[in-house]
């Protein structure tokens, strides 16, 4: 897969309640790993951005690998060329 | 504000993701979304491809390719999730060994068994395929011939194959590998309540207070449904999640109540919570008066092995499922065998969670929902512990209701809609209806317009009877689509692969990809898949979904539908019925198949016009071959229970659980107010039974056929893994899932790998009485089996697990248990 792309998807990840802080420091060590939100409830909203496809799956993969998470699934994939993201930091 | 389209994009992202999660973004995030991107992509829905959830998915499509999918917020299955297999769907049309023209065995350009493949025209393709079906069926008659299909197959495709079998060439060998699947879960439902599939629907999970995982991974093999459950018991304090198996998995995570127990040793523990019940005063004895009967089922049934094994020989009563009523006294005499003590030392479960798990079931203010897969019904007694696991619902009434209820998960996403509900096994008809039966025959002969006695009354060849008649030259035509069955069947070693190879035999394979059977075959059809064709499905909660077609398929890939008209149109009743048939219905005379089955003036009812323009099948006809057979098909089951709404509602809404009785759908059956069929003032009725009562079927415990011993000394157990797809022909075709999960792996416990001296990722030689495999060891991750146990999924084309697995099916199901073989490990 070319390097000019950049794919940007959205995570939600149940993990049990007592742990909600435990586990969100350790997704924000993950490289791409950005939180959006959460709720108390046991409910992580996650963002990722890689260059490749692949690494979602095992980013996906090491958040469901991790202590006290209970589920991990993906909601929300685009993937936009790297020069238009580039450019449009450029305007912006 | 100026933000940059990483921010936006971001941004819409965690949106999509708070929205499905149910919880809301801080302010700042949601302003940024301020437009809906530009995009030429066109959306249309379609339900997804893989498991038997039945999520509805949206795809995309630009430029004539499938180019992304997306969960679909308006489905009430799936709210817009997505697991990671539905999440690259749009990839598994694309991989690079598609196949794209017919493959023929040939030498010196004519077939030849021990010839290699090479491109042939679909003329010639169907020319020499006819042949053999003609010489079979001039040899030795309609047993000769034989197909093995799929809950995979579109409703109209299963149609058209079950009609072409029993009705075109009057063989009943036709048989799905649902038989792999849900065959015991079918029986449990025919003989508990004499009607197929679950009383329930997907909304229990939102109403149970307790869940019990009886032999299912739902956290990885159906991953959606495991988010309404985690969703439930995240924000509902009081309820309590316990999951039963035979070794630590992902869905462990999240049990309250963690139950690892023997194998087999499944049937201890329903008669004893059954027992728990009686003994502690908890049957709710005005539901089981007015709505059920006790009856206990013959015994020492043997294995489904050959006749001639010495398993089936010491068998009292090989093959019976007979049964005979008895008294409640006798039901609780019979279950008071199965104490605490005794189930503590054959279960190997402590008792606290034993009895945890009882009085969850006996607590009258606890709405209960079971829930399982493959653990109970791939079993050599999955019938008897599907009805076990119905009796204690009974029992205690806990049924039909929200949130309380036995649920049967299906791995296929038409196992119901086309496997069960059209009747592709050996020996049913449409709507539940059976072979053996003369009504049933006569109901289906009226309705295709056929002469009495068409349908031949023996049930046919079923999955495992098919590989050993083809081994021993007896089915000498064979037919597989939509599936994979070399590779997902048991014994390969033994019986599958020497009746493939068998001389006498022809054997055809129709797939999108050059999979382990398409490479064993002697005539390979490139096949259309998912999108490239219009079709329907109907999944685990009875909800049929249709979807139209969205893209082309490529180069000269056809519809398993449209191989099946097209291949019909090569006979004449003559050659199929026989002169003799014939001659007593002149009215047939010289028509071809394709004309009787296909052009009666039903199934060409709906003009072409009708049809979106892109449908290719419809197109090739030249009339709506699709709602034609649908709406055939929905005679069988309208005003009998079974009710399918008329097939264009099918695209205008998210699906409908049947029965559909005036437009509307029904939720729980059997429950007064929500299933029309229930007269007012009955409260429930099991109306499947002719006294509107359900059976409470005592069955007990007997043991596997085969039990590890000093020389095979540990259980093999089979499964599947969360990114692949049962054997792995679409997903490992995507780059993602495959570099995700690439090779399978012998999970192993700590102990068992020290004693043998084996470190993680070693390769090890596994071994059973049936054959070999190499494969590496791996004593952490996400499957951690107890001592004496391994685990190996089955998806791994490289690493055929199935050559092990014995070929020993649940006697009444004739469904394979490839849970439980033993074998031997030891450093490669």
């Amino acid at each position: 897969m070319a390097f000019d792309e950049v794919h940007i998807s959205s995570v939600v990840v149940h993990v049990k309640p007592q742990f909600l802080n435990t586990v969100q420091q350790q997704i924000k060590l993950l490289a791409g790993a950005e939180i959006f939100a959460s709720s108390e409830v046991g409910k992580i909203v996650v963002v990722l951005e890689c260059e490749k496809q692949h690494q979602i799956t095992s980013t996906l993969e090491q958040i469901n690998q991790l202590e006290h998470v209970l589920n991990a699934f993906l909601v929300f994939h685009q993937i936009e060329p790297k020069s238009t993201i580039l450019a449009s930091e450029i305007e912006g | 504000m100026a933000i940059t389209r990483r921010e936006f994009i971001k941004a819409n992202a965690a949106l999509s993701a708070a929205t499905v999660a149910g919880i809301s973004l801080p302010a700042s995030a949601t302003n940024l979304i301020v437009s809906s991107d530009d995009t030429k992509i066109k959306w249309q829905k379609a339900p997804c491809r893989f498991c038997g959830t039945g999520c509805s998915v949206l795809v995309g499509t630009q430029n004539g390719r499938v180019v992304g999918t997306q969960g679909d917020p308006e489905a009430p299955v799936n709210k817009g999730l997505n697991c990671v297999k539905g999440y690259f769907l749009s990839k598994i049309m694309y991989g690079s060994d598609r196949l794209q023209q017919p493959l023929l065995r040939m030498t010196d350009g004519k077939y030849d068994k021990h010839g290699e493949f090479h491109p042939v025209s679909w003329d010639t393709a169907f020319d020499v395929m006819a042949d053999k079906w003609k010489q079979a069926l001039k040899a030795k008659g309609p047993t000769s011939v034989g197909m093995f299909g799929s809950g995979q197959w579109t409703v109209m495709e299963g149609y058209a194959a079950v009609k072409l079998m029993k009705a075109g060439f009057r063989s009943n060998n036709i048989d799905p590998n649902a038989r792999h699947c849900m065959a015991s879960a079918v029986g449990g439902f025919m003989r508990t309540f004499g009607i197929d599939e679950p009383m329930g629907c997907y909304d229990d999970f939102e109403n149970a207070d307790v869940f019990v995982l009886w032999g299912s991974n739902m956290a990885e093999m159906h991953p959606v449904l495991w988010t309404r459950l985690t969703d439930r018991r995240l924000s509902h304090e009081h309820v309590r999640v316990n999951v039963l198996s035979t070794y630590h998995h992902r869905s462990f995570e999240l049990a309250d109540n963690s139950i690892i127990f023997t194998p087999q040793s499944d049937l201890v523990m329903a008669n004893f919570i059954a027992n728990y019940i009686i003994q502690n005063d908890a049957v709710n004895w005005d539901f089981v008066n007015k709505h059920t009967n006790f009856k206990r089922t013959a015994t020492d049934i043997g294995y489904g092995l050959r006749d001639d094994h010495p398993l089936q020989k010491a068998a009292a009563n090989p093959n019976s499922g007979a049964m005979s009523p008895m008294s409640f006294d006798e039901y609780k005499a019979a279950v008071a065998e199965y104490t605490l003590e005794k189930t503590v030392e054959m279960t190997g479960v402590p008792a606290e969670r034993l009895l945890e798990l009882a009085k969850y079931y006996a607590d009258p203010n606890l709405k209960v929902m079971s829930l399982w897969t493959m653990g109970m019904n791939q079993h050599t007694r999955g019938v008897w512990m599907n009805s076990l696991v119905y009796n204690i619902h009974l029992l205690t009434g806990k049924i039909s209701q929200p949130g309380n209820g036995p649920f049967s998960l299906t791995g296929q996403p038409s196992a119901c809609g086309t496997a069960r509900e059209v009747g592709t096994f050996s020996h049913r008809l449409p709507a539940d209806m059976m072979v053996a039966n003369p009504k049933h025959r006569q109901i289906s002969e009226k309705i295709w317009k056929l002469p009495e006695g068409t349908i031949p009354p023996k049930p046919g060849f079923h999955a495992v009877l098919q590989d050993r008649k083809l081994k021993d030259g007896v089915l000498n035509a064979y037919w597989v689509m939509c599936n994979n069955n070399m590779q997902a069947g048991p014994n390969i070693n033994e019986e599958r692969l020497p009746g493939y190879r068998n001389p006498e035999n022809f054997i055809v394979c129709s797939d999108p990809y050059p999979t382990v059977t398409a490479q064993a075959a002697d005539l390979i059809l490139p096949t259309a898949m998912w999108v490239e064709k219009e079709g329907a499905y109907g999944n685990a909660e009875r909800r049929t979904q249709a979807w139209y077609q969205q893209v082309k398929a490529p180069g000269e890939a056809k519809s398993d539908l449209w191989q099946l008209m097209e291949f019909s149109k090569r006979f004449t009743v003559e050659e199929a019925w026989g002169k003799e048939f014939v001659a007593q219905h002149p009215e047939y005379t010289g028509k071809t198949l394709y004309q009787v089955l296909f052009r009666n003036g039903q199934v060409d009812k709906y003009p072409l016009s009708e049809a979106q323009p892109l449908n290719d099948d419809a197109r090739d006809q030249g009339f709506y071959v699709q709602k034609g057979l649908f709406e055939e098909y929905a005679t069988f089951g309208r005003g009998h229970g079974h009710d399918l709404a008329p097939y264009d509602v099918y695209h205008q809404v998210r699906g409908l659980r049947w029965p559909v009785v005036d437009g509307k759908e029904t939720q729980w059956r059997f429950a007064e107010g929500s299933d029309p069929y229930v007269p007012a003032g009955s409260g429930f009725r099991f109306y499947g039974k002719k006294d509107g009562k359900a059976d409470i079927i005592f069955a007990p415990f007997e043991g596997a056929p085969e039990v590890p011993d000093q020389e095979y000394d540990m259980w093999l157990c089979t499964g599947r893994v969360l990114e692949h797809w049962h054997s792995g022909t679409m997903t490992a075709r995507v780059p993602e899932l495959y570099k995700a999960v690439p090779d399978a792996l012998c999970y192993i416990n700590p102990a068992d790998a020290k004693k043998r001296n084996l470190r993680r990722g070693d390769e090890v030689l596994l071994q059973s009485r049936r054959g070999e495999v190499l494969c590496r060891v791996e004593t952490r991750g996400r499957n951690r089996p107890p001592e004496g146990l391994v685990f190996v999924p089955f998806f791994d084309a490289r690493i055929l697990i199935n050559k092990l697995t014995l070929d020993a099916t649940d006697p009444l199901s004739k469904q394979t248990d490839f849970k439980k073989c033993a074998i031997k490990i030891s450093k490669a």
